[in-house]
């Protein structure tokens, strides 16, 4: 897939309440919303995700910090899955709003080429320094990642 | 004639890099490991044995991947007798050293090693 594609395919859906994604359990302001983003494993569009990641957090009145720290997060979760995709490999990046508790943010990724033989991803002692510090909660897989994150001046699990 | 700035504007990657006639380097945009190429290039003009100031203010992201670099070039130069300093860090840069315990260099003692 060239660059020029990957751009033109890359979308954004907006569902609610419905999709493997989205919890069957509603929250207490509304039900839950899960936003894809799909991407060519390709880190020039890591900064796509930032950015989705930036504007979801900003409307759940995180703070900047726990802005920052999510980008960040998110940043380096998806940075070492694409590292350890093969080439043409493409990402979807679900960020869930609202799952279990108002507040909390929930951002999973997947390889969408689960026959791929993908490389294990190398989480060294620094990236899960950073993961450690700006996640409530963070797995890294060879073909997926999960990060939660809540702001902070909610109820935290951290 | 006065010697004037180099600057390399990188859109696509959202950076640019602009090195002073002084010798000290001026970033901007979001460094991350897309970027991190590019980074690695500009500090690897720094000459050794000189002391030199990168300034960050206008770093708006910063990830683990440009900051390997930061540590890299933190190691050549200090290995030669020069100095490498962070200085004026934005918010995005000061909170990846303080997550990462690597606020050290912001130019007050030798980074802590970190494996991998």
């Amino acid at each position: 897939m060239n660059d020029a594609v990957g751009i033109a395919d890359a979308k954004m859906d907006a569902v609610s309440g419905v999709g493997e994604h989205v919890p069957d359990e509603g929250s207490r302001d509304g039900r839950p919303a899960a936003i894809e983003l799909t991407i060519p494993a390709q880190a020039r569009f890591v900064a796509s995700a930032r950015l989705v990641a930036a504007a979801l957090a900003a409307d759940l009145s995180f703070s900047i910090d726990d802005i920052e720290e999510l980008r960040i997060g998110v940043d380096e979760a998806l940075t070492l899955l694409i590292e350890a995709q093969p080439a043409g490999a493409s990402i979807r990046v679900v960020f869930t709003i609202g799952d279990e508790r108002p507040g909390r943010l929930t951002i999973e990724g997947a390889s969408l080429e689960p026959s791929a033989t993908p490389m294990r991803p190398a989480v060294d002692a620094l990236v899960r320094r950073i993961l450690d510090a700006v996640t409530d909660a963070f797995e890294v897989h060879a073909d997926r990642f999960v990060l939660h994150k809540e702001a902070t001046h909610a109820a935290s699990s951290k | 004639m006065e010697p004037r700035d180099a600057m390399t504007t990188d859109t696509a990657r959202r950076v640019s890099i602009v090195h002073r006639p002084d010798g000290s380097i001026v970033l901007a945009g979001e460094f991350d490991s897309y970027a991190a190429d590019g980074l690695d290039a500009a500090l690897g003009r720094l000459p050794p044995e000189r002391a030199a100031a990168v300034d960050v203010a206008g770093v708006t992201f910063l990830d683990s991947s440009a900051l390997r670099v930061l540590l890299l070039h933190y190691d050549r130069l200090r290995s030669s007798g020069g100095e490498l300093k962070l200085v004026e860090p934005s918010l995005p840069v000061r909170r990846l050293l303080e997550v990462s315990r690597l606020e050290e260099l912001l130019g007050r003692q030798a980074p802590r090693r970190v494996e991998g």
